[in-house]
């Protein structure tokens, strides 16, 4: 197998991680909007905390995205 | 005729480009498309901010109300993250949201430069907040900071162990902050340019039948640019927010 076929494969591998954001992700929405069901006079008190859990989250699927690019351009 | 593999053409456009090539003692300091792009971001940001506020009235204007609208939403949000006592940071917190803000935000007009995409730009950014808050714990809990790593109603045995570990993330802290925002935004223009460039190439390689084509991708960019000024907001908010939530630890420990 090729050096550039090696580093395809780490690249694809790399984005593995993205299964547990993905789940994340879902919780996160998922949570929030039961609890705004539940009690819809405090989803203004909520949308700070859901950004934060969903900004902090998404970092990570981005994390595997700098990695996706160090393989494939910089190693 | 040969398409040029958009990949790593996506990645050149953060290729930074000298516009006045100086140098100091041997150091390079070359006045760059990144300088020239945060040059732009303060004068726009200070001008708009000073024209806003040059007579301040009672009732205020439309111009006056959008000003305090900014300020009163970090204000908002370092008092809700970071306790009334955290309300002093204000000024400082204040200047780093405009900045990443307008910055990033003027960086996604087209030809533009964006600054934020340079994980060096964010990483300084970040490293200045982590000093700042790092000066205000030891000025207003003195050496007593250092019980921050270790909670209180730690058993003795895994006491080590929890030190170690509070001082590793304790020194992660600038590292993550500066990267989340980087990683967003290089994430977002890598996109963009993705899907620009696959406008070019189909127009490129089928002629009429691709440019027809072509309107989906720009329809799918055109959505993208609304998400992108929606990522940048919401990062720039969580920059400062979790600022906040380190001053609140710098003020009154654990």
């Amino acid at each position: 197998m090729t050096d550039d076929g090696m580093r395809y494969i780490a690249a694809a591998l790399a984005t593995i991680p993205l299964f547990g954001v993905a789940l994340a992700l879902g919780k996160i929405f998922g949570d929030w909007l039961s609890s705004i069901g539940r009690n819809p006079g405090a989803a203004d008190k909520m949308q700070g905390v859901g950004l934060l859990a969903f900004a902090l989250t998404e970092a990570v699927g981005l994390l595997a995205l700098i990695v996706v690019f160090l393989i494939l351009f910089a190693v | 005729m040969t398409v040029e593999p958009i990949g790593p053409y996506a990645i050149r456009q953060f290729e930074i480009d000298v516009l006045v090539p100086l140098s100091l003692f041997g150091h390079d300091v070359s006045f760059t498309a990144s300088s020239q792009a945060m040059l732009t971001t303060v004068i726009v940001v200070g001008g708009y901010l000073t024209w806003a506020t040059r007579d301040m009235k009672i009732i205020p204007g439309r111009l006056q109300m959008s000003a305090e609208y900014v300020h009163t939403f970090v204000e908002d949000t370092i008092v809700r993250f970071g306790g009334l006592e955290a309300k002093r940071t204000l000024p400082f917190f204040l200047t780093m949201f405009v900045f990443l803000l307008f910055g990033s935000l003027i960086g996604l007009t087209p030809i533009k430069f964006t600054f934020t995409s340079h994980v060096i730009v964010t990483f300084a950014l970040a490293i200045a907040v982590f000093v700042y808050v790092n000066f205000l714990a030891f000025k207003t809990q003195g050496l007593g900071f250092f019980r921050f790593f270790l909670p209180t109603g730690t058993p003795v045995y895994i006491a080590p162990l929890i030190v170690v570990i509070e001082l590793v993330s304790y020194f992660f802290r600038p590292i993550t902050l500066g990267l989340r925002i980087f990683a967003n935004i290089l994430a977002g223009h890598i996109m963009l340019k993705l899907f620009g460039d696959f406008c070019a190439m189909l127009t490129d390689t089928y002629g009429a039948t691709g440019a027809v084509a072509a309107v989906v991708p720009l329809a799918a960019m055109v959505l993208m640019y609304f998400v992108e000024v929606g990522v940048m907001l919401i990062q720039s908010y969580i920059f400062v927010v979790i600022s906040a939530i380190y001053v609140k630890d710098a003020l009154h420990g654990h």
